[in-house]
């Protein structure tokens, strides 16, 4: 039994930590507090679903998860051109990007229950168990999830080694030094933001190859995401993915102790007494002297 | 347009004094919280659980569900007062989904997912409100005396001191005010009069549950002050108004009431995003939170 919670835990907060180190890079960058990010985890997965329901090649299930990926970042490409680098150039305050974003959370998620209804969907149509002992049991779409789910996150820790990300890490810390090099503000916004959208889509499509998912399914797992990047510490992809480990690991173990149903709960309750007492986040990363 | 208009009425008057309320901690105070439904929630369940499992009368558990409320604002000011802009905002939204697992979760006190059923009329006086024109009447009274107590103090110095804070607090410190002290007071006196809506809500429905006070109901309580506009008594009662009427506009739709229930939604969404954009103010507000 405790080896198969401490499995979960360790897929549920890689899949967390897919969408917090996304929720991170974008909320660090553009200062919005993303809550439309958890639309994207929903779109990905309905997208992917309903190429497969209505074409013919109902197996090319990764070249639909591009498209679907392709589709979002046109759409919150958009969100950024009207909405967000707008609010930003007028010099709004997080307040009000947070709102902004929340609205357009509502009018995204909506539109999927329009079109699809509010039934749940899962893309679990192949899941063989590939590994079993006694106390617990590995489905291959387990197995899919942590593998894929390692390969992107080694992608976006080599992605954060590079030049673009260096760029993105300038415009984050002081926007108008970052300006004064040549840095493009815009650019370096709509690169967050592009980053973080396939992040939190590759977790949302990952989950749904396991488990059924709904179209309000977004907003929970943003909401811990952010608790993650809160606790984490600004900017430190390691700090977020541990605490995505841990936190997961919160949840499925309290199980021992208390019953399940209060497992959010908890959550939030470490969100408020980090907040309450360590206000930058429980891991920061290593600054030059001059820089604190 | 067959609308229940008494119906209608009533709602528009618990949203009302739900927007007012809220109005005095993000107009007033510039603290934008999504905690409403957790206090619209405890009126509710503290007026239900005093009125069915302990016996007490309608008068009694209102003025308990009142004080309990402001006592959990005072808890959440404590909590939240290091908080300011964005940190109070994801504070108080913790603190909204911490107190609806609470609703949900502790049956034994809530009733859970089945919630509390066969709650009492209001009666107050030996006078008993069973038909909505009387639950009408007794909002209405209400409202016109939060109302009035809005509109006398408006000159007051509490009004024009938590206005100097929210304008600039670093002055209103200088100035020798303990800001945290009156933000503090705005949070329990703005989640003791949330209370009221949902002790009236309770009594009318007959039932309540956690469905009722969730992130979503907080969302539309904002949405509501947002498109009104704060810092006033004309832009909470314009949204509170506006959100009322709206669903029922959408009911005319010939459409499912699944896809209804999601027009009005977008229809939300849409006009949160276009006032943030365009109209930041909203429709009659002194203030934004700019």
């Amino acid at each position: 039994m405790i080896l198969e919670i401490l499995i979960n835990s360790i897929i549920s907060g890689l899949l967390l930590s897919l969408v917090a180190i996304g929720f991170g890079i974008v909320f660090h960058t553009t200062k919005v507090f993303h809550l439309a990010h958890g639309a994207f985890y929903v779109y990905v997965p309905y997208l992917v679903w309903f190429f497969s329901n209505n074409t013919v090649a109902s197996s090319f299930q990764l070249f639909f998860l591009l498209l679907a990926l392709i589709l979002s970042l046109g759409i919150v490409y958009l969100i950024e051109k009207w909405l967000y680098f707008p609010l930003y150039q007028k010099g709004n305050n997080q307040t009000i990007s947070l709102i902004s974003s929340l609205g357009v959370y509502i009018v995204l998620v909506n539109t999927l229950t329009f079109i699809f209804g509010n039934e749940s969907i899962s893309l679990n149509h192949y899941s063989k168990i590939y590994f079993q002992e006694t106390n617990f049991r590995v489905t291959s779409a387990e197995l899919n999830q942590v593998v894929i789910s390692v390969v992107v996150l080694i992608a976006v820790y080599i992605l954060t080694k590079g030049k673009l990300y260096m760029k993105i890490r300038a415009v984050a810390d002081k926007p108008n030094v970052a300006e004064k090099f040549g840095i493009s503000i815009s650019k370096s916004r709509i690169m967050a933001l592009f980053i973080g959208t396939i992040l939190v889509g590759v977790s949302g499509y990952l989950t749904s190859i396991d488990v059924a998912i709904d179209a309000h399914s977004g907003m929970g797992v943003t909401l811990a995401a952010a608790v993650a990047v809160i606790i984490g510490g600004e900017m430190s992809i390691k700090g977020t993915l541990f605490i995505c480990l841990i936190i997961t690991a919160i949840q499925n173990f309290s199980i021992l102790i208390i019953p399940s149903k209060w497992e959010e709960t908890i959550v939030y309750i470490l969100l408020l007494i980090v907040m309450l007492f360590y206000n930058k986040g429980l891991i920061r990363n290593k600054l030059r002297v001059e820089a604190i | 347009m067959n609308w229940d208009w008494m119906h209608i009425l009533f709602m528009f008057e618990l949203y009302a004094i739900l927007v007012i309320a809220s109005n005095l901690v993000t107009g007033y105070s510039g603290l934008l919280s999504f905690a409403n439904a957790v206090f619209y929630g405890v009126g509710a369940y503290t007026t239900s659980i005093l009125m069915t499992s302990l016996g007490f009368n309608f008068p009694i558990s209102f003025v308990l569900s009142l004080i309990t409320a402001g006592a959990l604002g005072g808890i959440l000011a404590v909590f939240s007062r290091k908080f300011d802009g964005l940190y109070f905002v994801i504070s108080t939204i913790a603190f909204q989904i911490i107190f609806y697992n609470v609703f949900y979760n502790w049956e034994k006190v809530t009733g859970g997912s089945l919630g509390i059923s066969g709650i009492p009329n209001a009666a107050i006086i030996g006078f008993e409100m069973k038909s909505t024109f009387e639950y009408v009447a007794l909002g209405g009274i209400i409202l016109l005396v939060v109302l009035l107590v809005f509109i006398v103090s408006k000159k007051s110095p509490f009004i024009r001191t938590l206005e100097a804070i929210r304008d600039n607090e670093l002055g209103a410190i200088t100035m020798g005010k303990n800001v945290n002290q009156f933000k503090t007071v705005t949070i329990i006196l703005s989640s003791a009069i949330m209370a009221i809506s949902g002790s009236l809500f309770a009594t009318y429905n007959h039932y309540i549950d956690a469905t009722s006070f969730t992130l979503d109901e907080c969302i539309l309580i904002v949405s509501m002050l947002l498109i009104g506009g704060t810092g006033n008594l004309k832009g909470p009662l314009f949204g509170a108004l506006f959100f009322v009427l709206l669903p029922e506009v959408i009911r005319e739709i010939p459409i499912s009431d699944t896809k209804g229930a999601s027009i009005q939604m977008i229809v939300y969404g849409l006009i949160l995003v276009l006032i943030v954009r365009f109209k930041p103010n909203g429709f009659f507000g002194q203030y934004n939170l700019k």
